[in-house]
């Protein structure tokens, strides 16, 4: 029968043209509702208060170490929102210093946090939000002293350089120095906290701690031994040759 | 049973269910390498546990999938007649599809592995990662023959081992969440609440604790706890193949 043809029938045409109409009317139409909705430009974030470890572990269905490293990235999006770069001062470094603790519980092993704390975040225009880094950095490094010797090495020097706090450089050098003592951290960062005493102009303690550290017999290196030596001698007033 | 478990292997090959596999691997390292580009440090490492991460999660559904749909179907009144039609016991047709899609299991763990081995991944913890991988795959395709057998909607199969993969994935949070919440005594509703979700981590593998990410994240090798973890994995295969086998005999076709 005619009817039941499968090719297209002339009557059909118009029907199709006007589809074909509305659908092109249609998408100029959703396109323009876009444009005229598009987002204004959004306000500034804040970090948000960190949420514990535990309560992240729940939502990681058994990939805290994942979602460590994906919050790391978070953190890092701050610096740059819509386009936009911003400072760290208008960050919040209670929240911050909370996220990274949470990176550094749900992942032990990462470097990322204490890289993050003494290498990013530390460049801001502020003391106080610098010194809470520097104290972040100090307390992962009490935790695992074999693994964050490094940024604590770093840490004593931004306190000295950055942040012109002798005392507070002296303080973190000692720790580096007596975690020294039991782990494998090199000789030139457990040796830092005689410089620092020399700066501070305490020539009597830094001289005790060089000969303290000659005689312990912790000294094996011959670089070192010859640094100390020198340093002793130095200290002493002596003249570094005869 | 030999016929059955081939022309499983057979049908995987013709419906390019590894060529599959293979894209979305390419995917998963298409994301590692996303991922590697926003690390500032350990690059290596954040591409390997990324793409671990994504291949685990692609092969896991990727095979329960296949497995649920392709069962559902043979299983199907008018087809399962052709199935049984051969000189077989119920009970063999159940072990020939499990052994082929072990098989299929296997080349999928040494495929998802084969791009670790370029990556700074200590051997130690390669192996560890494939070896839980295979052990979590062979979980899914009990649980997923099993599913097929009981629910004769494929769309109910997937949507319960959605719930049952999420669940055994964060078991063992949930398990010591709720033993927290126990050892400060809450009383009341928290307490069943509490009892509950225990109970229910106890009869779900831990597979939060199968080849997690953190294995290819860091240079040093991990320690795995095979024991536990291949103790789960036989007890829990076994209990869900004996659910399989007794549903299979009681169906009527």
């Amino acid at each position: 029968m005619a009817g039941d043809s499968l090719t297209l029938s002339h009557r059909s045409r118009p029907a199709l043209a006007a589809l074909t109409l509305l659908q092109l009317g249609l998408l100029a139409g959703f396109v323009a509702a876009k444009l005229l909705t598009a987002p204004g430009v959004a306000p500034l974030k804040d970090v948000p208060p960190p949420v514990s470890a535990e309560d992240i572990r729940l939502l990681a269905l058994g990939e805290a170490g994942l979602a460590a490293k994906l919050l790391e990235f978070w953190l890092l999006t701050f610096e740059s929102q819509s386009g936009r770069i911003i400072k760290y001062e208008s960050l919040d470094y209670d929240h911050l210093s909370g996220w990274l603790e949470t990176i550094q519980q749900l992942d032990p092993l990462s470097n990322y946090p204490s890289l993050m704390a003494s290498g990013v975040f530390i460049e801001v225009n502020d003391d106080r939000r610098a010194r809470k880094m520097i104290d972040f950095v100090h307390r992962a490094f009490l935790m695992a002293p074999q693994h964050r010797w490094r940024w604590q090495a770093r840490a004593v020097i931004l306190a000295k350089y950055r942040l012109d706090d002798l005392e507070l450089a002296r303080r973190l050098a000692r720790d580096l120095r007596i975690q020294a003592a039991d782990h494998d951290i090199p000789g030139w960062a457990r040796d830092m906290e005689v410089l620092i005493l020399q700066e501070m102009g305490e020539f009597e303690t830094a001289r005790m701690l060089v000969g303290n550290l000659l005689n312990s017999g912790a000294v094996t290196d011959p670089d070192e031994l010859r640094f100390l030596t020198t340093k002793l001698k130095e200290l002493s007033g002596q003249p570094l040759h005869k | 049973m030999f016929i059955v478990a081939k022309y499983t292997l057979v049908e995987a090959y013709k419906r390019r269910f590894i060529l599959l596999f293979c894209l979305t691997l390419i995917t998963s390292l298409a994301v590692g390498g996303y991922a590697a580009g926003l690390a500032v440090v350990s690059k290596q490492y954040t591409l390997a546990a990324f793409y671990g991460f994504c291949a685990r999660i692609a092969a896991v559904t990727l095979l329960a999938g296949y497995i649920i749909l392709n069962e559902s179907r043979a299983l199907e009144s008018d087809r399962a007649s052709l199935a049984f039609g051969l000189p077989i016991h119920r009970a063999q047709y159940l072990a020939a599809k499990w052994l082929a899609y072990l098989a299929v299991a296997l080349v999928m763990a040494l495929l998802a592995a084969l791009p670790l081995t370029i990556m700074p991944v200590s051997a130690a913890n390669l192996l560890s990662w494939t070896l839980s991988l295979y052990c979590e795959l062979l979980i899914v395709i009990s649980v997923s023959l099993m599913l097929s057998l009981i629910f004769t909607q494929p769309l109910l199969s997937l949507l319960v081992f959605g719930v049952f993969y999420l669940f055994a994935r964060g078991s063992g949070e949930f398990a010591r969440h709720s033993g927290h919440i126990l050892d400060t005594h809450p009383g009341g509703l928290d307490t069943l609440m509490a009892w509950t979700v225990k109970a229910a981590t106890l009869i779900v593998p831990t597979l939060g604790e199968f080849a997690p990410a953190v294995l290819l994240l860091h240079e040093h090798p991990a320690e795995t706890a095979w024991l536990p973890l291949l103790t789960q994995t036989l007890l829990f295969t076994a209990l869900l193949l004996a659910v399989s086998a007794e549903r299979l005999l009681r169906k009527q076709f």
